[in-house]
């Protein structure tokens, strides 16, 4: 075992989210007692009841930013991480709460709450890198439990950690499963997705639905035109795209192109 | 001594971010107790309001990260109560399958990772795993057969991606369900050996709440189907529960709680289910509640890890059961869509979950209400500190603030799920 002292020191923080991104950080079972012999867990709160201050080696943030405490508190572990990396949609861009973005913030209030004056958040919710310079990313609505031990293991040996730039459906080929679009003509958003799940979706009979968000430079016009071939209508289109992931930049302004939209800041 | 207020920050070792807040007066009497929340409100009755039908399961989903099948599958319900889609006997036992396999994932966590680190004097699971490794180790193997199931039907751990309207977009084939009777089986003895280290613990010897409700059922352990009860004699179908359960505000926390409409504060979650569906589980399960002289109705929630146990050796019992039972046939979806409005209930792992939809004629979700368990039990929590504080008031300060995170932790409360539509301003 390595003396404490000599251990990578790690946090990991919660904000606007559900907890699923953390969640597979205790999902990793017997690797997380191994990972406790090479890592110095020194603050997570879902886990550990002795939390210690900065500052940190390397910090995972999970969730996105949605009220002034978020941004109070994204400001500060910023501060006290070397390394700081957003994990999951929320993190990244903002996740499936950002659907906010695209509509009335006090509308949405009035339709939940009995008393709308008493809440307080933003109209948005976004990523961390819009309020903090972040250094990397883990992407997935929810994150892969491998890319968060592969993101871990690649700190501890001061490698790059490895960013797929590939696309689900080529995940997809690679497995040989039967194309959804070609055989069954169903709008699935592998081929403008970024990899990382293993084409689950596909692989259980299902479209694609981007929940890693965007591929590296996706074609998102094509895959466009491609929903109106199979017969989607523009709403439907945009409903797509602005689903569990719906705050990417590629996704945002495919749909800004077709249906242009305010967007609140 | 001063007028002084006692604080918990930041709650750890349960999902979300709460906190607790004590104001104690010069005697140190206990004038208030509260559970702050000042996790940020996430809208998503709002956001799945003009969506199809058939696209807020994946939505509504991500409300929680530790039980998302539980929201999937209450959602599921209640749309197809609308669409009038009958799901066959196979579906409804895998989905059972699904279900239990979250309480095996999240009480799996709770019980190993977040609880039971207080009854041992640590403050993680990694330094009680120094000193116990067998017992973290079965724990750790009970989850992981939990999230192995929940990913075997449903692809991944967390948000799943399979379950739809009428049912699975792909069923498993019969060999597979096979090799998940034999590590259902496997695990057993693990279930059995945890329930019965904890439940020796000792504990408080405490009694909070008397009001209990959760679905039950005449021929099983409540899950998706059957009248949510309360032992005090309420009998409700999905459609009558806001009838009788209430959401209010308190002015001190700008809070959504729930109670009964006749003032009652109640508890929902494994105790409350294992109080009212006792007869329901499995005979395993009662066969070693009764070895370790486990009564009910037992009304001290300290002793809602033990319940989580009694469920986890259910849960691997029934499933087995279930598993055993479906024969595997291949079968089409189909519904139409309809106009129309229903509600549904089922047990998450941290008790009752309530959906309410109403669809347009083309399918579009006009009206979104999900009432989380967590949500329910808040009052409850807070209950709990009122009675147990005065107690141990003479305590120092350090020591009262562990007491009450432990007595918060007994009902595993979920707040991001909670705060789908609650909030609690910070400042």
């Amino acid at each position: 075992m390595t003396a404490q002292a000599d251990k990578l020191k790690m946090a990991v923080f919660k904000f606007t989210s559900c907890s699923g991104c953390q969640t597979p950080f205790l999902n990793m079972e017997t690797e997380i007692l191994d990972l406790a012999d090479h890592v110095d867990i020194a603050c997570f709160a879902m886990a550990s009841s002795a939390t210690r201050p900065g500052p940190y080696d390397l910090t995972f943030v999970e969730g996105g930013i949605s009220c002034e405490e978020d941004v109070r508190r994204i400001n500060m572990v910023r501060q006290e991480s070397k390394i700081l990396v957003g994990i999951g949609n929320c993190a990244v861009y903002g996740g499936p709460q950002a659907l906010r973005n695209f509509m009335s913030l006090e509308d949405l209030k009035r339709t939940v709450y009995p008393q709308p004056d008493l809440i307080h958040c933003f109209p948005t919710c976004k990523g961390i890198a819009d309020y903090v310079p972040v250094d990397g990313f883990v992407n997935g609505c929810p994150v892969d439990q491998g890319h968060l031990q592969d993101y871990i293991v690649s700190v501890l040996l001061g490698k790059s950690p490895e960013v797929s730039s590939r696309s689900v459906c080529l995940e997809c080929k690679m497995k040989e499963n039967i194309c959804l679009i070609v055989a069954e003509g169903v709008a699935c958003m592998g081929v403008v997705t970024g990899a990382g799940c293993g084409a689950l979706c596909p692989s259980f009979d299902r479209g694609c639905y981007g929940c890693f968000g965007p591929s590296a430079d996706p074609n998102l016009n094509s895959f466009a035109n491609l929903c109106r071939e199979l017969g989607l209508t523009e709403d439907e289109i945009n409903r797509k795209l602005r689903c569990i992931v719906n705050n990417a930049k590629a996704f945002r302004e495919e749909v800004e192109r077709h249906v242009p939209q305010p967007v609140k800041g | 001594m001063c007028p002084s207020q006692l604080k918990v920050d930041y709650l750890t070792r349960v999902e979300g971010e709460g906190g607790i807040e004590l104001d104690l007066d010069e005697q140190r009497r206990l004038l208030d107790a509260r559970v702050t929340i000042f996790e940020p409100p996430r809208f998503f009755e709002g956001i799945v309001r003009g969506r199809r039908c058939e696209e807020i399961a994946d939505i509504i989903a991500r409300i929680c990260g530790l039980c998302p099948v539980t929201y999937q599958l209450g959602t599921l319900l209640a749309i197809e109560h609308i669409l009038g889609v009958e799901v066959s006997r196979q579906v409804r036992l895998l989905r059972k399958v699904f279900i239990l396999s979250q309480y095996l994932g999240s009480h799996g966590i709770h019980v190993f990772f977040l609880a039971l680190p207080d009854y041992l004097g640590y403050d993680n699971i990694f330094e009680m795993a120094r000193e116990h490794r067998d017992l973290v180790n079965r724990g750790l193997r009970l989850k992981k057969l939990g999230n192995d199931i929940t990913s075997f039907l449903g692809a991944r751990e967390v948000h799943p991606v399979t379950a739809v309207i009428g049912g699975f977009t792909k069923l498993p084939p019969r060999s597979m369900l096979d090799d998940l009777i034999i590590q259902l089986k496997a695990r057993q003895e693990d279930a059995q050996a945890a329930l019965e280290f904890v439940a020796r613990l000792p504990r408080p010897a405490w009694v909070g709440g008397r009001v209990f409700g959760a679905l039950s059922h005449p021929a099983e352990y409540g899950l998706d189907e059957g009248r949510w009860c309360t032992n005090d004699g309420l009998s409700l179908s999905a459609e009558e529960f806001t009838g009788y359960v209430e959401e209010y505000q308190v002015p001190h926390s700008n809070a959504l709680r729930c109670r009964l409409k006749n003032g009652a504060h109640y508890m929902v979650g494994p105790l409350a289910r294992v109080n009212l569906n006792f007869e329901q589980l499995s005979a395993e399960a009662r066969y070693a509640a009764g070895r370790l002289n486990l009564c009910v109705p037992d009304y001290n929630p300290f002793n809602s890890i033990v319940a989580r146990l009694l469920e986890i050796v259910h849960a691997i019992e029934t499933s087995i059961k279930y598993l055993e039972e479906i024969e595997v046939r291949q079968e089409s979806l189909s519904y139409d869509i309809r106009a129309g409005a229903a509600a549904s209930l089922i047990e998450a792992p941290r008790g009752t979950l309530y959906h309410h939809f109403r669809i347009d004629d083309r399918g579009f979700v006009q009206e979104a209400n999900i009432i989380a368990p967590t949500t329910q039990n808040l009052s409850r929590i807070e209950q709990d500190l009122k009675e147990l504080v005065p107690q141990i008031a003479s305590e120092q300060d350090a020591n009262i603030a562990r007491a009450c995170e432990v007595a918060v932790r007994n009902y595993d409360p979920c707040i991001s799920c909670a705060t789908h539509c609650i909030i609690k301003s910070r400042s």
